[in-house]
């Protein structure tokens, strides 16, 4: 019997915990078939001396929802070992989409789609099958927006759904996670998530949890609010008897940095009363957002049309500057990476900005966000590599990049993005591999089995044999993220080899243009 | 639908490293058939299991059950600590090969601890293996011991082998991997494994690399020369081609205390060079061994009869003393049983000699000589900074060392080293609660680690397909119950276990079942 593809000589490091041992992987049917040292013949031979060979990496945490419909080869990730992303986070997801959310992100979020793609889809199941019929080059795990359940039903209105309104965003919630959606997400700083109260969520995760999906989570605050948040998240996973993934666990702003030692221990508190809590984090000192999100929620209100025309209003700015956000305390840590129609502002912080325009930073902002209809994106520069440290030391963590798939040469290209987009997952290899923080194993299972067992994903996450052929073959030596704040649109070194349901897409460093990727749908295989 | 069996409500943590997880587990046909929520399913036997971790029956990577498993079949030691499968036949000796002299040889000299009616019934490792399958509580798992090889072809001989007796032990190997054997064991200070150099090792080693097997290794020394004999295994893997298991991984002697910071160190370089090398450990400071390993090697020559002379020779007594092995002081030898002469039971050896009115190695002399040279005992020479920092590696598993007993039989009045009722529960409570390592990380290291290790496809880990060996546990109260003065007490937390789909401990009890089986590699 051949195989039809063979990654040979190397050393498995399997995505559990185990040091590495010598096995050759035979894979057949885009399903790893044996693992062993004999020497089948195979149509393909990926010679793996010196070399780890690793299953797949799921980032767990990532908004390629819209860019992979306009880039499927979704260079950034799958130069990253990226096999799987979980999409739809934060409460946004790209689906259900009604009639008056299309015509919204029709006219308010039409960059995001390019000429290349519209808003055409309506339930999650059609935009499954459009992400199949364009292709990607990984598989996609779509995530239920609690936000986007609410623009469907509520809009982006401050305030309680009524009950039709709430029978409507449990319906729609059913109904994507019947198709297979894996969980629900939710944004609690942003628009309209941010608006749902702790029992809304609560009754939208009891739904979640008839169908063991997973609650993901954007928590209410990670600075001065931190504790509350992680309090209301663990929380809703004790009321609706549902599993809960904190996103991006971190402290924000300087007085809270080492707050993490106190919400690792909440967390590990929690499950041992039985609440199964999870996280996952990326590797940076700084986050990513919207600039919007920066402004207190009162001057969201409504979405784009309402805050755009608040900004306009001299007393709305005021009002801001008496009452500013914590994020505003120092506007040198705030760094535009992104404004479409205003280039020479990316990568200069708000601080920075202020010499360029004789503008106080809060006026730059607020007139920023009208040129750019809201649209805006930053850096923050906002936490601790202590805490960054201390929450990759704990076992239960995960690995996910918060970012999306990209290319140099794509629709971000010309963008001051967030280096995690390309880095992630290599840098936690390299850089914190190498400084002793977790060990190699340890670092591959965060990437690999524990986000497949967080989302009951089976046949993923593990080198065995009957799973399905997602790997990645890096150099331990010489793996490295190599996208900087400045420059952030690099590849990283080290990973020659990414092989998606057994077909090559990252061949000798460089992308095949394959897409042989899936949308995984939960329970259906 | 209906299972055989569901453990419903549990924490279960699938034995990858990863944290738990809320799912049900159902069994069929001795397999797991499905993990998680199951809530509709029915099942002929519920296990609830609310509270309480689920997790991959675990691997005693390093046992010495060869033939107390076919004395007594329960193996209650064992399954009390929630162990489902033993990897046996290790520190060079194992029950099979045994040619007629061999035989002989043990019926006289190696039964301390048998019945006098049992009797070596077998020779082949294929003939043990069957007297396994005649009923055991749990898998038995077998390696084929270097001595014992050496035993076969050239009995206890301290010289080098002729190439046509290294072609008989090379023949020996090949027989016992070509049987389901998983690999090769030495025993480096025992004789005649001792009696075996590098190169020939390395020749035997060469013979299981090539049925893909392993070394396991109970290295020439533990103590002073421990760096150059970790460095022999780590060679033997890297010349013969095979991965390497280094058993117990300590360092013994006060002197040597801390030398484990450059036995990991070499470990580890040995593995960025490429050669996949582990270990296992057990979770004590004292080690356990035969009294004679005080005694030093020539006295070993020419086995117990001639080691008989030597302790009754005046001039070879004060030989020994001089020359005697490992260097602790005698209170910190501890006999742990002495069958004829029971008083010395329980006693260290200072005080075996106040009591004989001796100085303390005249006493052991004379001990040795009226137990025919079969004195088990503990000896007090590790360092607990030591255990821990062996426990922190990535690298180790958790082996007990230890044979499965009971405390009935020809084991009721024996002080066995406590490892042999509490390895298992002793990680996973003390060093778990004292932050030494996660659960996860404990559990992992007992599971998914020894079944990569040992090559076992279907064992290990909790996932649908695999074979149902699994053991429930109560994390908040799990915990080791022997000690060095009662060493013979059972485990407590661990209320149910699971061998090949079949419940051996309920709510704590054995049920009376036999389901285990001996494990063959597959040829």
């Amino acid at each position: 019997m051949g195989f039809d593809l063979v990654v040979r000589n190397g050393v498995i490091l399997d995505g559990s915990g185990n040091p590495w041992y010598r096995g050759d992987v035979g894979v057949s049917s885009g399903v790893i078939a044996a693992i062993d040292k004999s020497g089948e013949s195979a149509d393909r031979v990926i010679d793996a001396r010196g070399l780890v060979v690793a299953p797949g990496f799921i980032d767990i945490h990532s908004h390629s929802d819209y860019n992979i419909l306009r880039e499927p080869r979704a260079e950034s990730k799958v130069r990253q070992g990226v096999t799987t992303e979980v999409i739809g986070n934060c409460g946004n997801s790209a689906a259900p989409m009604s009639e008056a959310l299309r015509e919204y992100r029709s006219k308010y979020m039409a960059a995001m789609m390019g000429d290349e793609q519209r808003y055409t889809w309506t339930t999650m199941g059609d935009y499954m099958g459009l992400v199949e019929s364009l292709g990607a080059a990984f598989n996609v795990v779509p995530l239920v927006g609690h936000g986007t359940l609410r623009q469907n039903a509520v809009g982006n209105e401050d305030r309680e759904p009524t009950n039709s309104e709430m029978r409507e965003m449990k319906r729609l919630l059913r109904e994507s996670l019947k198709a297979g959606a894996w969980g629900l997400s939710t944004g609690l700083i942003y628009t309209p998530s941010v608006y749902a109260g702790t029992d809304e969520i609560v009754e939208l995760a009891k739904v979640t949890a008839e169908y063991d999906g997973l609650y993901a989570t954007h928590i209410r605050g990670e600075g001065d609010t931190l504790i509350d948040a992680v309090d209301e998240a663990i929380a809703i996973g004790r009321r609706a008897n549902v599993k809960v993934q904190v996103a991006h666990f971190k402290a924000c702003g300087s007085k809270n940095w080492g707050k993490t030692a106190v919400t690792l221990r909440m967390v590990e508190e929690a499950r041992v009363q039985g609440v199964d809590v999870t996280f996952d984090q990326y590797p940076y000192t700084a986050s990513s957002t919207g600039l919007a999100a920066l402004l207190p929620r009162w001057v969201q209100d409504g979405g784009a049309v309402k805050l755009l025309e608040r900004l306009r209003d001299p007393k709305v700015r005021d009002r801001v500057r008496a009452e500013p956000t914590e994020e505003m305390e120092d506007w040198s840590r705030i760094v535009i990476v992104q404004a479409k129609r205003s280039p020479r502002y990316e990568g200069l912080s708000l601080q920075e900005i202020v010499g360029l325009e004789g503008k106080t930073p809060l006026d730059s902002m607020c007139d920023l966000l009208i040129s750019e209809e809201a649209q805006a994106m930053v850096v923050l520069h906002e936490m601790v590599e202590e805490d960054v440290v201390r929450v990759m030391r704990s076992p239960i963590g995960m690995v996910g990049s918060d970012g999306r798939a990209v290319s140099p040469d794509g629709a971000y290209g010309g963008s001051m993005v967030h280096p995690r987009y390309y880095g992630t997952f290599p840098r936690v290899l390299g850089e914190y591999v190498r400084r002793g923080v977790v060990t190699l194993p340890e670092a591959v299972r965060k990437m690999t089995s524990a986000p497949a067992q967080r989302l009951g994903i089976w046949d993923r996450g593990l080198i065995r044999v009957g799973f399905k052929a997602d790997l990645v073959v890096f150099d331990p030596a010489t793996i490295k993220d190599e996208a900087t704040f400045e420059d952030p649109h690099r590849y990283p070194s080290g990973i020659p080899y990414v092989v998606v349901n057994g077909v090559p897409v990252v061949d000798q460093g460089e992308h095949t243009s394959a897409l042989p990727g899936r949308v995984l749908r939960k329970g259906v295989s | 639908m209906s299972y055989d069996l569901i453990v419903k409500n549990g924490r279960v943590m699938d034995g990858s490293g990863n944290p738990w997880f809320h799912a049900d587990v159902g069994v069929e046909d001795g397999l797991v058939a499905a993990v998680g929520n199951l809530g509709a399913m029915d099942a002929k036997h519920v296990v609830d299991a609310r509270g309480m971790i689920v997790a991959p029956g675990f691997i005693d990577i390093h046992s010495h059950s060869d033939v107390p498993i076919l004395v007594d079949r329960r193996g209650l030691s064992k399954i009390h600590q929630g162990v489902t499968t033993e990897v046996v036949g290790q520190c060079g000796n194992s029950a099979a090969p045994v040619n007629d002299s061999v035989r002989e040889y043990r019926d006289k000299y190696a039964r301390s601890s048998l019945p006098d009616d049992f009797h070596i019934t077998w020779g082949t490792m294929a003939s043990y293996m069957d007297e396994v399958d005649k009923g055991a509580a749990l898998n038995i798992a077998p390696l084929v011991g270097h001595g014992t090889v050496r035993q076969n072809v050239m009995g206890y001989e301290n010289r080098e082998p002729t190439e046509a007796e290294l072609e008989d032990m090379r023949k020996l190997v090949a027989e016992a991997m070509m049987e389901g054997a998983w690999g090769m064991s030495t025993g480096l200070i025992y004789p005649p494994s001792v009696y075996g150099k590098a190169p020939e090792i390395t020749e035997l080693a060469k013979v299981v690399a090539q049925y893909g097997g392993l070394y396991f290794s109970h290295i020439r020394g533990e103590g002073d020369t421990l760096l150059e004999a970790v460095k022999e295994a780590c060679e033997v893997g890297s010349q013969a081609g095979l991965p390497v298991q280094i058993s117990h991984f300590k360092a013994s002697g006060q002197k040597n205390w801390g030398k484990t910071v450059q036995s990991l160190a070499l470990v580890e370089e040995y593995r960025d060079r490429g050669v996949d090398v582990t270990f296992d450990q057990y979770p004590y400071v004292a080690s356990s061994t035969g009294l004679t390993a005080l005694l030093p090697h020539w006295a070993h020559e020419g086995g117990v009869e001639k080691m008989l002379e030597h302790l009754k020779s005046p001039a070879s007594r004060e030989r020994m003393k001089k020359e005697q092995r490992l260097g602790y002081p005698p209170e910190n030898i501890l006999v742990t049983k002495a069958k004829n002469n029971p008083q010395y039971t329980g006693k260290n050896l200072k005080e075996i000699g106040e009591i004989m009115g001796k100085k303390p190695f005249d006493a052991m002399f004379d001990l040795l000589i009226a137990e025919n040279t079969q004195v088990p005992s503990v000896m007090f020479g590790l360092n607990e900074e030591d255990v821990v920092r062996v426990m922190r590696s990535p690298l180790g598993m958790v082996g007990s060392d230890a044979s499965a007993i009971c405390p009935e039989g020809v084991w009721a009045d024996s002080k066995p080293h406590p490892r042999a009722y509490g390895t298992f529960p002793r990680v996973l409570g003390y060093y778990v609660r004292e932050g030494v390592i996660s659960l996860q990380e404990a559990v992992r290291k007992m599971t998914g680690a020894p079944a990569q290790r040992m090559g076992f496809k279907n064992r290990g880990l909790l996932k649908e397909g695999y074979k149902a060996d699994i053991a429930v546990f109560d994390p908040a109260t799990v915990r080791d119950e022997a000690t060095f003065t009662d060493p013979q007490r059972y485990a407590s937390g661990i209320h149910h276990v699971m061998v090949n789909g079949v419940p051996i401990i309920e709510d704590g009890k054995y049920t009376g079942a036999l389901p285990g089986k001996a494990l063959r590699k597959p040829v």
